[in-house]
């Protein structure tokens, strides 16, 4: 009996197993259209399929045959001179403010991103999970990058968590993890090859940290920009390399040891070319089909440059020969733009990317795999990056042929994220949100530092660019009457930078930097009283990246001031925010009653 | 030839569901006697057989072979075997099924003394099924033998042979005994318990009814007389 | 001779003879090694451009279910209907009358299955390559293998439970009645995919579709659900199939050694 009831046991224990693995099917919400692309030319990710035939919905691919009809009540897209392509993957990307959202339009379906602040990250992630992201990429991030006090990656004014020597290394890899990082990308890089000086992790430690976040199951990937500084992160153990370099000092060895490990590496050839001072980023910008969706924003980003003390000429030629070796030993070449840095613009570079990668050697099917399966496979990102059963739905459809022709990536003819057709908005009719304040009113900071637009005001500084000046918010008592409350700025304006600013700043969308319209009200007035000279800055989309300024008086009663569009030179279409900032020196004002008026 | 015991049953019972195979039987096999078991079909024999082999357990009453119960696998490896339903592999050869067997045994005889003792050595390499019957039996007196042991339990050996096997047969048997090692045989030949046995167990429904030497069982007539009379006696005891 | 290197020598002539046995018999050799090739043949190369198109992903795809159903055939024949043959013919029972232990016949038929599972597994990835354009690293196959071997342990399990509960004439009908709908229904013939919902549903009781979904995962296919649970499920299902071999085990020797 005793041993009977062992068996029960033991077979009831099965049960309960069995049970509990039992997934229930993901309930499959209405899963739209059914959506049918026929007689295409497919590329699957990794072959071409001429005649193909590609069903999805919501839930994913469905299926794909060779000559055969499409099935019956699906909306069949006619595919015949066309490729079907998987989303693109830009694999090396710095994504913040609506990054994702132009990125898709122009076809880029998932982007990589190598530094952003966590919580831009966690709000994405958490958007993904729900399935709430059909009118933009896909983020996959390292959240914080790795680097130490003074390093490169400190320099954009975001205060970063560094490593300092003797830290525990696996409890800062923990904690980048706790932050919700899906990889882990280090920088070990000194300057010198941009003729910049940066402290940097030391080859032991960036071993240590390598270990620590492989120990976790997570991808280690290191940014470098010499061959020299690549030999060290191979052997210290990385698993991508996310910058070719730049020098033609590399030996064989390197590369051998690349391969030999399998180590996967992101050229990042567009970035490359911006920093070797060249302006063939911009082609793509003219592109007869891409042009109309280029925004000023896009352009900006396009025809930005880094600075000419930082160039280095021949790096894009060595980054070339650099692609030309690592394909002849087969290691996988990933495509990523490095956007939005100088020279790039989030989605429309990876067709410049690809571009260049086939001008290094690769055929364009290689070329379209960089930016498809390769990096989802580098990635584990097992869900996307090829078009077959079960697969996510993000497609890009384009005329021509793709297969022998790079460029035809640029005719876009439709791209779906999730199986949705994405509404590719022509740049001149993106029209900002139409938006309504009570009475015109902005802010009284009677409560707190709530905007009619949605947003709050907040600090900005130089200190994103590097600079070093300062400012700090309060709210006190007092104002322009009837109101008993105002908002208090102090700081001080340092000086070394070109153009330094700090203050207070309203955005007026909660999509950082998105333009709302707010016609057919001309005028900003507001409460103002201030010991010193202040400056207002405006920002508007049709201005580009740099904001109007006004320089306004010192006040040392209360004043009420207005100023007005027009003498701005904005007409209140693409409002993205208003900012007052010192002038020179310490400063001090109180700001009250904001408003919008006709 | 001592007398000591090499396997026992001892007032053993056995019943299987409503039917009782065997009443109250004991049985004693005594080092270097062949032994007969010896009754028609359905009088016990194999049940005794598979007590005996541990295949199968008593009513009541105790089984000892060797000193131990033959349900333990340690008490089993000087024990030979031969079992009526037995077929081996059709798709292995002689020697592969001899070499088998020899290993589950801790000094087993050489594979070529096996051969000699069953007469196999022509048929070494054969398959099982390109074997006759007469072969066949051979072989599954080949696998009871080879382990070199004390005890060896024949169930029914010639069974389906014709008369020129089954006396090659026992040739065999003969050449067998030579080792020294103790026989039970069970059969519903008289004449083979007649010309093998040393002593003789009469069991008919699960009882031993008479033993004893072959002599002594005859009396002043054949075997059959007596088995007949012997089985007859016990009908009517039982009416 | 020690008794640990006797009873090596045992277990290793058993498995010898078990798998020579085998390999001699072409009603055995032929569908267990030659059915899942064919099949995957017909299926994943000839019909490659078809169903689930793009060549290469099909035929990838179906190395991993085909593999899976092989192995679970060749797990059920040489525990189900080899050791149902066996106690019919009065072998078992002779070899138990013998101080062969138990242990060592199981290990032998172990061994038969997990070398006939491999022999399938390998002509299958040869297949794969060869015809199929399939283009898996090493460490896939790799891994794909060893998951093939360990995977055949429910099922060896469950063939051991029929084995010792049905008759020999039994067997063989008993065995394919359970394999050939079960393999069907998981999704290892025709991708589970493509099946209605009614089907789906029903497979997730089955433990070919788990055996098939963690096949597929291990190669990067896409599966339906988290290749950790279907594992989990496996183990329950070995868990489930222990305890049923132990039962039907005692219930034969209840039986037949009374």
């Amino acid at each position: 009996m005793h041993n009977t009831s062992w068996l029960v046991v033991l077979a009831v224990s099965g049960i309960g197993l069995v049970y509990a693995a039992r997934q229930p099917e993901p309930a499959k919400p209405a899963a739209g259209t059914t959506t049918a692309i026929h007689n295409v030319r497919l590329i699957d990710g990794t072959t071409v399929t001429a005649n193909a035939t590609v069903v999805f919905d919501e839930s994913g691919i469905v299926s794909q045959c060779v000559d055969c009809p499409a099935p019956a009540g699906a909306r069949v897209i006619d595919g015949t001179g066309r490729t079907l392509l998987p989303g693109l993957i830009d694999a090396h990307t710095h994504s913040i403010g609506d990054s994702l959202e132009r990125a898709l339009v122009f076809g880029v379906t998932t982007e990589i991103d190598m530094f952003t602040a966590p919580s831009f990250a966690a709000d994405r992630r958490a958007e993904q999970k729900r399935g709430d992201a059909f009118n933009r990429a896909d983020l996959f991030s390292a959240g914080y990058l790795v680097t130490v006090a003074g390093g490169h990656g400190t320099e954009y004014g975001m205060p970063v968590p560094t490593f300092a020597k003797g830290m525990d290394a696996q409890q800062f890899i923990d904690d980048r993890l706790a932050e919700g990082s899906d990889f882990i990308k280090l920088v070990y890089d000194d300057g010198a090859a941009f003729r910049l000086s940066f402290k940097s992790l030391d080859a032991t430690d960036l071993a240590a940290l390598i270990a620590a976040a492989k120990k976790r199951g997570k991808l280690a990937v290191v940014h470098v920009s010499t061959s020299k500084d690549a030999r060290v992160a191979v052997a210290a153990g990385a698993d991508g390399l996310v910058h070719t370099w730049g020098d033609d000092a590399a030996d064989d060895a390197l590369f051998a040891d690349i391969a030999r490990r399998g180590v996967f590496v992101v050229p990042t050839l567009t970035v490359l070319g911006s920093i070797a001072g060249g302006r063939e980023s911009l082609s793509v910008a003219t592109h007869r089909t891409l042009a109309p969706f280029v925004t000023a924003n896009d352009r900006a980003g396009l025809t930005a440059q880094f600075p000419a003390s930082s160039h280095q000429t021949s790096a894009l030629t060595n980054a070339r020969n650099n692609v030309r070796r690592l394909r002849a030993l087969q290691v996988a070449v990933l495509a990523g733009t490095d956007a939005p840095n100088p020279g790039t613009a989030h989605g429309i570079s990876i067709h410049r990317e690809i571009e260049l990668l086939v001008e290094s050697g690769l055929t364009p099917v290689e070329a379209l795999q960089a930016a498809t399966s390769v990096p989802a496979r580098a990635f584990g990102l097992r869900d996307r990056g090829r078009i077959a059963p079960g697969y996510r739905a993000d497609l890009l459809l384009v005329s021509g042929d793709a297969a022998s022709d790079i460029t035809a990536t640029r005719n876009i003819v439709t791209v779906w994220k999730g199986g949705r057709e994405v509404t590719r908005t022509v740049a001149a009719n993106i029209t900002a949100a139409a938006v309504t304040l009570t009475d015109g009113l902005v802010s009284d900071f009677e409560m707190d530092l709530r905007s009619g637009f949605g947003t709050e005001w907040i600090t900005s500084t130089d200190q994103m660019m590097g600079g070093k000046s300062t400012a700090r918010m309060s709210l006190v008592s007092g104002g322009t009457a009837p109101s008993t409350r105002a908002l208090q700025v102090d700081g001080e304006i340092a000086i070394g930078q070109m153009y330094p600013w700090a203050g207070a700043m309203v955005l007026t969308s909660r999509t950082p930097m998105a333009p709302i319209d707010v016609r057919p009200l001309r005028q900003l007035s507001f409460g103002l009283r201030s010991d010193g000279p202040l400056r207002l800055m405006v920002f508007a989309t049709s201005r580009g990246q740099i904001p109007v300024s006004k320089d306004l008086p010192p006040a040392k009663d209360w004043t009420v001031m207005t100023v007005t569009f027009a003498e701005l030179g904005v007409d209140g279409s693409d409002l993205q925010g208003f900012l007052i900032s010192g002038v020179a020196g310490t400063f001090s004002y109180q700001l009250d009653d904001v408003r919008l008026r006709p | 030839m001592n007398n000591e015991v090499v396997a026992q049953l001892q007032d053993v019972t056995k019943t299987y569901g409503p039917t009782t195979a065997l009443d109250a039987v004991t049985l004693d096999l005594r080092r270097g006697e062949l032994l007969a078991l010896l009754g028609p079909n359905g009088a016990g024999k194999t049940s005794a057989v598979r007590l005996l082999l541990g295949l199968a357990s008593p009513t009541a009453g105790r089984v000892s072979v060797l000193g131990g119960d033959p349900r333990e696998e340690a008490f089993r490896t000087r024990t030979g075997v031969m079992l009526q339903t037995s077929a081996v592999p059709d798709t292995l050869r002689v020697s592969e099924h001899i070499t088998l067997f020899s290993s589950y045994y801790e000094n087993p005889l050489p594979l070529a003394e096996v051969l000699r003792i069953a007469r196999l050595e022509a048929l070494k390499t054969r398959l099982f099924r390109q074997l006759s019957g007469g072969e066949k039996q051979r072989v599954l007196f080949a696998l009871a033998i080879c382990g070199n042991p004390d005890l060896l339990v024949l169930d029914e050996p010639t069974v389906g042979l014709d008369v020129a096997a089954r006396r090659a047969f026992w040739g065999e048997i003969a050449r067998m005994r030579q080792t020294g090692c103790t026989i039970l045989l069970t059969t519903h030949y008289l004449a083979e318990a007649d010309a093998l046995a040393d002593r003789i167990a009469v069991i008919d429904r699960g009882r031993v009814i008479a033993e004893g030497s072959p002599s002594l069982i005859k009396g002043h007539g054949t075997l059959e007389d007596a088995f007949l009379a012997l089985t007859q006696h016990e009908e009517e005891c039982v009416a | 001779m020690n008794t640990f290197q006797r009873r090596s020598r045992l277990v290793w002539t058993e498995s010898r003879y078990e798998i020579l046995k085998h390999l001699r018999t072409p009603a055995f050799i032929v569908p267990t090694l030659t059915f899942p090739v064919l099949f995957y043949l017909f299926f994943g190369v000839a019909m490659g451009g078809r169903g689930m198109g793009s060549g290469a992903t099909m035929s990838v795809y179906l190395i991993a279910t085909y593999g899976a159903f092989g192995v679970i055939g060749t797990a059920l024949s040489s525990f189900g209907v080899s050791l149902a043959l066996e106690r019919g013919q009065g072998l078992l029972q002779l070899k138990q009358a013998t101080p062969m232990p138990l242990y060592a016949y199981i290990f032998a038929k172990l061994a038969s299955a997990t070398l006939f599972s491999s022999i399938v597994t390998i002509a299958l990835f040869v297949m794969g390559t060869a015809f199929g354009g399939a283009q898996l690293d090493v460490s896939q196959f790799a891994m794909l293998f060893a998951t093939l071997v360990v995977g055949t342990i429910p099922f060896a399990l469950l063939g051991l439970t029929v084995g010792y509960v049905v008759s020999a004439e039994a067997a063989v009908a008993v065995i394919n009645v359970l394999y050939l709908p079960m393999g069907f229904l998981s999704g290892l013939w025709v991708p589970i995919d493509f099946m209605p919902a009614m089907v789906k549903q029903i497979a997730t009781f089955l433990p070919a579709f788990h055996f098939g979904q963690l096949a597929l995962s291990v190669i990067d296919m896409p599966i339906r659900g988290h290749a950790a649970l279907h594992a989990v499920a496996l183990i329950g299902f070995s868990l489930i199939f222990l305890a049923t071999a132990i039962a039907a085990y005692r219930f034969d020797r209840r039986k037949n050694y009374a």
